[in-house]
């Protein structure tokens, strides 16, 4: 899907981390909804099938937001345990089940960065050195590692929302929601967080090309 | 057609992306023309296409084998919300979550708000030691006096 495709659906809101990104599910599989109902009746076998899902996705986004393989098996883990505590409180009708299942990862994230101040720091600096673990570092090139290296140094949010719409696929409106924000303000923090990756992976110091700009 | 400087072409990168057959039209035109005259401009597209490549190759994620037997692995010790919560003693914390919502209703804060010099006033006088009649009618006269005794020891000093 081309970016503009992928941008447009995600303001229309038609991007579909759940299909689109995570494992689908096959034709007959109960939906999320579905399983979801299950789940807070305490069906365990439901909770597993949500897990099987929905678990890459998560843990992908929660491993480059905390910038550490072990923080995002740590959150992840935790994320979906409170998904069985709280199932009752999902509602269907007000938000896809993946929205809320990263909307509780992300306060979850924002929780331990506020237990572990000063600062902002990352989760355990010890564990950001040991980076995105031995699977993922197979998976990624030179490219990647670089601009791995420029997310983790730019700020939270701005991390947090290029993650959420450039990579798991949410749209605006559905990142607005996970980060308790508003829409403007996301599509702010796109920008910003743009401009960091540029500035950082040094393809185009800024004010080199504002000089050209006014030459 | 506008021209376009690198400032608006930088906006416009934010807001399409690095794929120019996705911008509208005249700002396509304007960037080409801009990039066909900019040394710096063609490293900021060039910067931002490695972006979107760099970005789209995180999508490829590996997950800890293990983990989701681990997350699997710890639901019997965790309280669910369904019918598998009323099995362990958090569970039964669980379920009386709803008595401090229910109490601190605004229908009920009122009621409580009035309730508090009530309970005040049984505390403090549950609270009183225990005096025989006797006592407490020398403890009522000392009080009862103890403005006149003031007096006279003001009037002696």
């Amino acid at each position: 899907m081309s970016s503009r495709r992928r941008k447009l659906r995600c303001i229309i809101g038609l991007a579909d981390p759940s299909t689109a990104e995570s494992q689908p599910h096959q034709v007959g599989e109960p939906g999320d909804d579905k399983l979801m109902k299950a789940v807070s009746a305490g069906d365990q076998a439901a909770f597993g099938r949500l897990v099987k899902r929905h678990l890459p996705t998560l843990h992908r986004y929660l491993t480059h937001l905390a910038g550490s393989a072990a923080d995002g098996d740590e959150l992840s883990q935790e994320a979906f345990l409170r998904v069985w505590q709280s199932a009752d409180k999902f509602r269907p009708g007000k938000a896809r089940f993946t929205t809320w299942l990263h909307r509780i990862a992300h306060n979850l994230y924002i929780d331990e960065i506020r237990r572990n101040q000063p600062g902002n720091l990352p989760l355990d600096l010890e564990a950001v050195d040991e980076g995105p673990g031995p699977e993922q570092q197979m998976l990624l090139n030179q490219e990647s590692r670089l601009l791995l290296q420029a997310l983790s140094e730019l700020p939270e949010a701005q991390r947090s929302a290029l993650l959420l719409c450039q990579v798991q696929g949410f749209s605006n409106q559905e990142a607005a929601a996970i980060m308790d924000t508003g829409v403007r303000a996301v599509e702010s923090l796109l920008a910003r967080g743009r401009r960091g990756l540029r500035q950082r992976l040094g393809r185009s110091a800024p004010s080199n090309v504002k000089k050209a700009g006014q030459q | 057609m506008n021209a376009m400087d690198v400032r608006s072409f930088e906006e416009a990168l934010d807001r399409w992306g690095s794929n120019l057959s996705d911008w509208p039209a005249a700002e396509r035109q304007a960037a080409e023309a801009l990039l066909a005259r900019s040394k710096d401009v063609q490293t900021l597209l060039e910067a931002e296409r490695r972006i979107d490549s760099a970005l789209s190759a995180l999508r490829e994620h590996a997950v800890p084998s293990l983990l989701e037997q681990r997350i699997l692995a710890r639901l019997p010790a965790v309280a669910g919300s369904g019918s598998a919560a009323g099995s362990s003693p958090a569970a039964g914390a669980y379920n009386v979550q709803w008595i401090l919502p229910w109490l601190t209703a605004k229908a009920w804060r009122p009621a409580l708000l009035a309730g508090v010099p009530l309970i005040f006033g049984f505390a403090m006088g549950f609270g009183l030691p225990d005096l025989s009649e006797q006592e407490l009618a020398d403890q009522v006269s000392m009080l009862a006096l103890s403005d006149i005794y003031q007096e006279i020891d003001d009037a002696q000093q």
